[in-house]
């Protein structure tokens, strides 16, 4: 038992460095280097203009520290059969997830403790009561804080009938000493943090002798894996996804607006509006893209960002190509293959076209009409490009292989 | 003849699992396809279907091969799998509708057939649902519910009584023998022998990979057992033999 956690947690260690192969390609890490140079640079230009007592200083520091105590969770790496084979061996899993607390709560404070580097200049320059000793109290206050969140993650794994304790020491506990902090007094928040540590601490103690809440155990880690494939799977594909769909009936109306004549584009759209893998990558890099562009003041950054997304956009999408062929009706059909690319085309171009009116219209706010202009002419020309020529030549590459 | 599987060699990989498989379904039929599992039921279907290309030897659908007219001859077969194949990311509604599509069905027509179907499988309250996540029975349910919409001059049906309620497993047998009366022939392959017993026309019993017997039930008695011996008795011997040889 001792040595299960070791096995996977270097089996979690070697699937991640595969995706993270992926992730940190050249071309990622270049564009990737663009992105964060230029968010930081915006920043220590939006640092200096910022003037002490600021009103919106403390709340938004505030928000941000309360979301990033919420990053990174418990990861345990359970597997569902673990509940089957298993089983006799209930009582030692104590000190296996005593293991993944220690795993977790080394990740989860080496994300603290960069949010807290980044955020020492905004609150050096917004807050009143700055000092050396207070910035590191903030630190302690953070840690700490984390390390309840993850207890009480602890704790919920077991059975021991309190559907409160979630809320009050994930949500409500942070919120009150984050505000202790920032508006009354740091020592009395760095005191209460304290004792409610070591209640946490006094009743992870008692979970030795509960029962283990295996459902809730297996389907938090599971959706917990799920998000990081989702996060890989915008970079390559990844296997262990399957694709949930949502009914979305809202969306039904919008369906007109696109090709119903075939099978293939009748397919096609209702599984890109429903499918949550491709509508949320869809999603995702458009509103992120988006984001960029509102926010970064420097035409040839913005430009070239847009046209970034519109590629990583399409690229992504291309495999969806492919979705409907493991359905045998697929074959079993009387219909061709004639229309296929056609229809997946089209659908493509259109869902771009949106994407490519938000970066416009958001261009016009951030660089003006000019330069908006100009995104507009050199978007539309690289999507024509990508979806009648790279397409064409990436699927029946990929079908020649098949 | 509706179907005709002549000398039929074919197989995943390489190495072929059907060897020479040759049988014919007259029209109106109702053929049992019998074996063990991993006898070649499955691959003999996915030939007929079209997943699989035979080797050598060839099928034919009223007269037709795949290779005369893919269109031609997939617009005479209706499929039902074994385990139920279905679109997550579509409705029930848009299941019928995709079956419409692709077969160019008379859209009234169609949803009038669909409309009685649904209600008998008790399904018309679910139009909008996604039968991915359906019980095994009721997404067994819709894929019979498409199947019978078409138009197809063969049904092949494999497994199809697994996981149905008494209830729907007698309406399947009655839409099999409407099919049957308008003159479409049906291949079934099950392991629910005393059922098989009582609706099929005519059995092929595959073994190894080859047609080991076929015929009716009187056939197959005269041959391997007396008048009062079930398909079940027939069966276990005739696979008793084959273990001993």
């Amino acid at each position: 038992m001792n040595s299960l956690f070791k096995n996977r947690f270097n089996a979690h260690l070697i699937e991640m460095t595969k995706y993270l192969k992926y992730v940190f390609n050249d071309f990622f890490v270049i564009a990737l280097m663009f992105i964060f140079g230029g968010l930081l640079y915006e920043y220590s230009i939006a640092i200096k203009h910022l003037s002490i007592g600021i009103w919106w200083g403390q709340p938004l520091v505030l928000i941000i520290l309360f979301i990033s105590l919420q990053l990174g969770g418990l990861a345990n790496f359970i597997k569902k059969a673990d509940y089957v084979f298993l089983l006799p061996q209930e009582k030692q899993f104590y000190n296996y997830f005593n293991s993944a607390m220690k795993y977790s709560y080394l990740m989860a404070s080496i994300i603290q403790i960069f949010i807290w580097l980044i955020l020492i200049p905004l609150i050096s320059k917004t807050f009143i009561n700055f000092s050396k000793v207070y910035i590191i109290i903030l630190l302690i206050l953070l840690l700490v804080n984390k390390y309840i969140i993850l207890g009480t993650s602890f704790i919920d794994m077991y059975n021991n009938f309190s559907n409160k304790r979630n809320l009050i020491f994930k949500i409500i506990f942070p919120i009150i000493s984050l505000s202790i902090f920032i508006w009354l007094s740091d020592i009395l928040s760095i005191a209460l943090s304290l004792i409610v540590l070591v209640y946490i601490i006094v009743l992870k103690k008692k979970c030795v002798r509960l029962s283990i809440h295996w459902n809730k155990v297996i389907n938090n880690e599971s959706s917990r894996m799920h998000r990081i494939y989702q996060f890989f799977n915008m970079f390559t594909d990844v296997p262990m996804l399957d694709g949930k769909v949502k009914r979305r009936k809202y969306l039904d109306p919008f369906l007109k607006l696109f090709k119903n004549d075939n099978v293939f584009s009748y397919l096609f759209i209702r599984g890109i509006f429903r499918d949550k893998e491709i509508s949320g990558l869809y999603t995702r890099l458009s509103l992120i893209g988006s984001l960029l562009i509102l926010f970064i003041n420097n035409k040839y950054v913005v430009i070239l960002l847009s046209m970034l997304f519109i590629y990583l956009i399409v690229f992504q999408m291309i495999p969806y190509y492919f979705n409907f062929d493991e359905n045998v009706f697929t074959y079993i059909y009387p219909i061709s293959n004639k229309n296929k690319l056609s229809s997946f085309v089209n659908i493509i171009n259109k869902l771009m076209y949106l994407t490519i009116t938000l970066f416009f219209v958001l261009s016009i706010f951030s660089n003006g009409v000019y330069t908006a202009l100009i995104l507009l002419i050199i978007d539309l020309v690289e999507l024509l490009l990508l979806t009648h020529l790279y397409m064409n030549k990436k699927i029946n590459k990929a079908e020649l292989k098949s | 003849m509706a179907l005709d599987v002549s000398h039929l060699v074919g197989g995943y990989s390489q190495i072929p699992v059907l060897k020479d498989i040759s049988f014919n379904i007259k029209d109106g039929e109702l053929v049992g396809l019998i074996g063990l599992n991993g006898a070649g039921k499955s691959t003999t279907i996915n030939h007929i279907i079209g997943i699989l290309t035979p080797f050598s030897g060839e099928v034919k659908i009223n007269g037709t091969s795949i290779t005369d007219d893919v269109n031609k001859y997939k617009n005479q077969i209706a499929y039902i799998p074994e385990t139920p194949i279905l679109y997550k990311e579509l409705t029930l509604k848009e299941h019928i509708e995709t079956t419409i599509m692709a077969y160019q069905l008379d859209e009234n027509v169609a949803w009038q057939r669909a409309n009685k179907l649904l209600k008998m499988f008790r399904l018309d309250n679910k139009l909008d649902w996604f039968p991915i996540n359906f019980s095994k029975g009721m997404r067994q349910k819709v894929m019979i519910v498409c199947a019978f919409i078409t138009n197809a001059k063969l049904f092949i049906i494999d497994e199809p009584f697994l996981g149905l309620d008494p209830l729907a497993v007698n309406d399947l047998l009655k839409l099999i023998n409407n099919q049957k009366e308008q003159g479409s022939s049906i291949l079934m392959s099950t392991h629910v022998l005393d059922t098989a017993q009582r609706f099929c026309d005519r059995f092929v019993l595959i073994h190894n990979g080859q047609v080991r017997t076929e015929g009716d039930l009187n056939a197959l008695k005269d041959k391997y057992g007396n008048e009062n011996s079930s398909l079940n008795d027939i069966y276990l011997k005739l696979s008793e033999e084959s273990n001993n040889e």
